[in-house]
């Protein structure tokens, strides 16, 4: 028996534990039961604002790393001071506290309190979004957030615009293909010009084929990876989506027969261009379970029969 | 003041406080999601697996009995059950598990060396576990308990709910059909497995 496998690279930072812990929290807490009617309007507002701004994408990805552009994500104001509390999200405003204090003396906020603001503090984290709390100066220390910068500014329309073009660019990788880093930047490019956008737009990384863009300090970088990790992910992803009805019906209880499986694998592979990779079945049982393991940088996928 | 004791954790969890939730989650989210890796060895099956877990933990929290010190073992069996039923346990929760998905920081720096590093430790996993994943279904989880997640027997029969001999039963089965050649001494991952005898 070989000694556990190290699932470490694979097992979730400590920050994005963090951010998990406070979602699942949030599901579960009995305030977000009682008033969830109200929580999923909320977002519905939130989703439209920023899918208008173009952001929504990147915000929900946690696709930015830290820049004064990516600080424009939403602003929450808290009913108490806690991140466990009821929110009320809208989009990025010049000044959150100014719009969370016409938001809390139209009893938006909280219903109970009568046609008044609280002290209002404004916090910023790891997402970015902006936090408004009621509570004294010193509450983001003690919420582990830090002090919103005095120089905040929501983004400007033409960084918007920027956004939404970026995310309008689509597939870096098409059929699996390695672009050069380069020509996405051109393209990039291009397309930002198009909308009358002035981002800059630089690459980041050695490697040989394009991988992702990324706002990184008010420019937008192309980062690149190896072609080996490019197309071996790629083909990794096609295969997934030519298996995957074929792995949903095994969920169902169906018996499948691994001569059968593996006839119809090889169809749905070879549909899609992938013939070559090799299905392969271990395991003397008489059903093909739903798990399935890849090898030789996807060249052969591997079931198992239970 | 000191770290309250999973016991302490679960009680506060049974009277519905989702806090003390979020605390068991922090705690033990690692070990459950390293679990469900073995058992899978796809990250994306394994997370989801994972979250599913907890999410059932809480919806469960009223008749669930934590038998032992550690959650770990009342953990690693509603993961086991989860893992026997992902798709149907994965559509209850879909919901939030979309919205647990997003709550990912943004990748840093280092992302393309993280990105190689979790291929390298996915292609790895596959081919260490191979041969475990072959085994029957009940044989493999009793293994994957006791040799990978170091639980005791007594603990890994708290998990999957049977008797301490179905444990020391199913895993003989599964040494003798990995085959002695292919084994190295269980006591190197299994410590307390000696005591028990």
């Amino acid at each position: 028996m070989r000694p556990a496998p190290n699932t470490a690279p694979l097992l979730p930072s400590a920050a994005t534990v963090r951010a998990r812990r406070e979602e699942l929290v949030v599901i579960v807490s009995p305030a977000s039961a009682r008033r969830g009617m109200g929580r999923v309007r909320r977002a519905l507002v939130v989703a439209v604002a920023l899918l208008a701004l173009g952001a929504g994408a990147a915000w929900a990805a946690g696709a930015f790393s830290a820049s004064e552009m990516d600080i424009d994500a939403g602003v929450g104001c808290f009913d108490r001071p806690s991140l466990h509390a009821d929110v009320t999200i809208f989009h990025a405003a010049a000044d959150p506290v100014a719009k969370c204090g016409r938001l809390w003396r139209e009893g938006v906020v909280d219903t109970r309190r009568g046609p008044s603001s609280p002290h209002l503090v404004a916090c910023t984290g790891d997402h970015k979004p902006v936090y408004v709390f009621p509570g004294p100066d010193g509450v983001c220390e003690r919420l582990g957030l830090v002090p919103l910068p005095a120089d905040y500014a929501p983004l400007g329309t033409a960084h918007a615009r920027a956004f939404r073009a970026l995310f309008e660019i689509g597939e870096l990788r098409p059929g699996g293909a390695c672009l050069p880093p380069a020509v996405a930047a051109n393209q990039a490019r291009a397309k930002l010009r198009a909308v009358g956008a002035t981002v800059a737009v630089s690459v980041q990384g050695s490697g040989p084929c394009a991988h992702e863009y990324r706002a990184v300090g008010g420019r937008i970088a192309v980062v690149t990876s190896s072609a080996a990790v490019a197309e071996a992910e790629q083909r990794s992803v096609r295969i997934g989506h030519a298996l995957s009805g074929l792995i949903e019906g095994l969920g169902n209880g169906r018996c499948v027969s691994p001569a059968e499986f593996r006839r119809q694998a090889q169809r749905r592979l070879a549909a899609v261009g992938l013939g070559a990779v090799e299905v392969r079945i271990s395991g003397r049982g008489r059903c093909v379970g739903g798990s399935y393991g890849e090898g030789g940088d996807s060249k052969w996928v591997e079931f198992f029969a239970e | 003041m000191s770290e309250p004791s999973d016991v302490q954790l679960w009680e506060r969890v049974r009277s519905g406080d989702p806090l003390a939730f979020g605390d068991l989650y922090e705690r033990h989210v690692r070990a459950v999601q390293s679990y469900c890796l073995w058992q899978r060895a796809d990250p994306r099956q394994a997370e989801d697996a994972t979250a599913v877990t907890f999410l059932e933990v809480w919806r469960q929290r009223e008749r669930l009995r934590l038998t032992t010190a550690s959650a770990v073992p009342l953990l690693l069996g509603i993961a086991t059950n989860v893992l026997r039923q992902q798709r149907r346990a994965r559509r209850r929760h879909a919901a939030a598990l979309e919205r647990l998905r997003t709550a990912t920081p943004a990748a840093g720096p280092g992302h393309e060396e993280e990105t190689i590093a979790r291929l390298d430790a996915a292609r790895e996993l596959r081919a260490a576990s191979a041969a475990v994943r072959a085994l029957p279904r009940r044989e493999r989880e009793v293994l994957i308990l006791i040799a990978w997640a170091e639980l005791s027997y007594e603990e890994a029969a708290a998990a999957l709910a049977v008797p301490v001999g179905t444990v020391r039963s199913r895993l003989s089965r599964a040494r003798a059909r990995l085959g002695e050649a292919r084994l190295r001494p269980l006591s190197a991952n299994t410590p307390r497995e000696e005591s028990q005898r």
